[in-house]
């Protein structure tokens, strides 16, 4: 089987199947337009925006979904509602993280143009929002109130109605 | 989360459901912002409300930055009747902060009992362009909404005709749209002219569902317009009256036109010339067939009907010489079934350049297959049959009209009905050309041991 050596930021050098690889789509441009010699055993290719923890997830992710049919493209679908409740169990062990190694796969998912990683990891932060009112949205995320006082007091001035009869 | 980049906490916001979304907008100004900066987003958000959901949204936030463009109210939560009263306040409250963004309003299962409610939550909506009935009731007609400027576009689906009484001011009002599954007799045709006629900018009138054929036998009419797509203009088949007085009352200022069903009826087939010779059209759509487009008749190659259209299809082939196929689908329409076999039998030579001809009978009367034998025999130059049909006569239907068809070389036979033996028998004696027979399953294995290699047998 051929494999490539992919080089994370820390400089860990990760030898991969070629197939796991090309589930990026950046990769697959690099090697296509690049010209980098997919047969040459010396070749590396540097990823300097995805550290080694972070690589090392990615490529267990890609390594078991790389056999997965590519999704059609979802231009029809743009205005449809997307559903957040289809997540596989395998995915969503998978994505027991930190929210900081989370927010990391997200970028590196949309660094290495993975479509597949990038929408689960996207509909999971979406699920974290999902039923929260702002304030625990806020705490969840560890979100600064960005809102003055004076709009604030506005707001609870606002409310009152609710109380009136 | 504050260091994605923005596009990608878009595609995150994506995931949400509106009201997830509006919570999220709430929590921080720097999404909002970033939220009413993406024109995608921005046009697709609603605010969504319901009597249950209004309470839990009661801590709403006016936010300036986010135009709402469009609320929908869905009361199928049955509203606390004792409550109403609170919960519209409460609706029109939050409502109110988006009066100057809001130009589009749905209402979905509501049940108003005064025009005060309605009033209540759209009022201040000075921006209003469109609204929609879904599933609406009004109880309580008395008063008329004020006036909106731009009030371009009705949506009545489903919903009850009394509210055409409070749509009497909107003078600006271009489109209307009626959706109904049944119009039904007692369908209130004055109050839509009462409030139609007001309307000197009406444009496009949409009537869809059964029964629509009412409305142009009462002949009020007091508009004109420029585009109709309507389900069906004529319906009535067993009265020989002329159906073109809506036709001649828009001649001139009808362009477009688009019929669900092809005219009914004994009239149908001269509604149908009517149509395409006199009005003038730019624009005429059978279904999503192109009839006229740019004022130019168009090539029709193929069209369907039922039995209660062949006089439509019989104009159809007169006016499209290129059609090529033909399908006649037999429904149980209670039709006059000694008036439709004349009419199919009566001599012409129309069809000759058909080369495929369908008949799906779906009718269940079981012998309505053969009283259109007449019809198969007007059929000479096909070369491909289908039949579909569970006609227990379905044999002598194929003796009858198989000896016309000296072009054959295909025919589609779905049908269960016993004595298959002597339906191969008489496929190779009057249509001894054919190179290709698709039928049922069930029968496939006894037509390949039958004709061997002379014809091609496939399953259905």
């Amino acid at each position: 089987m051929q494999t490539i050596k992919l080089q994370s930021s820390d400089n860990e050098i990760f030898e991969c199947d070629l197939a796991v690889a090309k589930c990026s789509a950046t990769i697959r441009t690099m090697l296509e337009d690049l010209g980098i010699d997919e047969n040459s055993e010396d070749e590396v290719v540097p990823l300097p925006n995805v550290n080694s923890a972070i690589l090392r997830k990615v490529i267990q992710f890609c390594t078991y979904h790389k056999d997965d049919p590519v999704p059609s493209s979802t231009d029809d679908d743009e205005n449809k509602e997307k559903r957040t409740d289809d997540i596989t169990s395998w995915d969503a062990d998978f994505l027991k993280v930190d929210q900081g190694t989370l927010f990391e796969l997200i970028l590196a998912a949309n660094y290495l143009d993975i479509r597949s990683l990038l929408d689960v990891t996207c509909k999971t932060v979406a699920n974290m929002i999902k039923g929260k009112t702002p304030d625990e949205i806020r705490k969840t995320f560890n979100i600064k109130n960005d809102f003055t006082p004076a709009e604030e007091e506005q707001v609870r001035k606002e409310n009152t109605w609710c109380e009136e009869k | 989360m504050s260091n994605l980049p923005e596009d990608i906490l878009l595609i995150i916001f994506d995931h949400l459901d509106d009201e997830s979304m509006w919570n999220a907008l709430q929590a921080s100004k720097f999404w909002a912002r970033i939220f009413s900066n993406s024109s995608k987003h921005f046009s697709k958000f609603t605010l969504h409300l319901n009597s249950e959901k209004v309470d839990r949204l009661s801590n709403i936030k006016n936010l300036p930055d986010v135009p709402i463009i469009k609320i929908s109210i869905d009361d199928s939560q049955d509203m606390k009747v004792q409550f109403r009263s609170e919960d519209i306040n409460k609706m029109s409250k939050i409502i109110d902060f988006y009066k100057e963004s809001i130009k589009i309003v749905e209402l979905k299962n509501f049940e108003l009992s005064s025009t005060d409610y309605l009033l209540k939550i759209i009022k201040n909506l000075k921006r209003l362009e469109s609204i929609s009935f879904q599933n609406c009731k009004m109880n309580d007609v008395k008063k008329q909404l004020p006036k909106f400027m731009h009030l371009k576009s009705i949506y009545f689906h489903e919903s009850d005709d009394e509210l055409f009484k409070i749509f009497h001011a909107q003078k600006n009002v271009e489109n209307i749209s009626i959706v109904r599954m049944e119009w039904g007799n007692d369908f209130s045709w004055a109050d839509f002219d009462e409030m139609a006629k007001n309307y000197l900018n009406l444009n496009k009138l949409v009537m869809r569902g059964h029964g629509t054929a009412n409305y142009f036998e009462h002949g009020g009419f007091p508009f004109k317009i420029r585009k109709l797509d309507v389900f069906l203009m004529t319906f009535d088949w067993t009265n020989h009256l002329p159906r073109t007085r809506f036709l001649e009352s828009q001649k001139g200022s009808l362009k477009e036109l688009i019929l669900e069903k092809l005219p009914y009826d004994y009239d149908g087939g001269a509604v149908l010339k009517y149509i395409i010779e006199e009005m003038k059209l730019d624009t005429f759509y059978y279904g999503k067939i192109p009839l006229i487009l740019g004022g130019r008749k168009q090539e029709v190659m193929e069209f369907r009907v039922q039995e209660v259209q062949i006089q439509a299809a019989f104009e159809m082939f007169r006016q499209f010489p290129t059609i090529t196929k033909f399908s006649l689908f037999l429904t149980q329409t209670g039709l006059d079934a000694d008036a439709i076999g004349e009419i199919i039998n009566q001599g012409t030579m129309l069809f000759t350049c058909c080369k495929e001809l369908e008949i799906e009978d779906r009718s269940n009367y079981e012998t309505l297959l053969v009283m259109f034998t007449g019809l198969y025999k007007n059929f000479r130059n096909i070369r491909k049959l289908t039949i579909i049909s569970p006609d227990l006569e379905i044999n002598s239907v194929l003796e009858e009209c198989l000896p016309e068809f000296t072009h054959l070389n295909e025919i589609c036979l779905k049908c269960d009905v016993p004595n298959s033996m002597q339906r191969l028998q008489l496929i190779r004696v009057f249509a001894p050309n054919i190179k290709k027979l698709s039928i049922n399953e069930e029968f496939v294995n006894d037509a390949r041991e039958f004709f061997g290699n002379d014809v091609e047998v496939v399953e259905i």
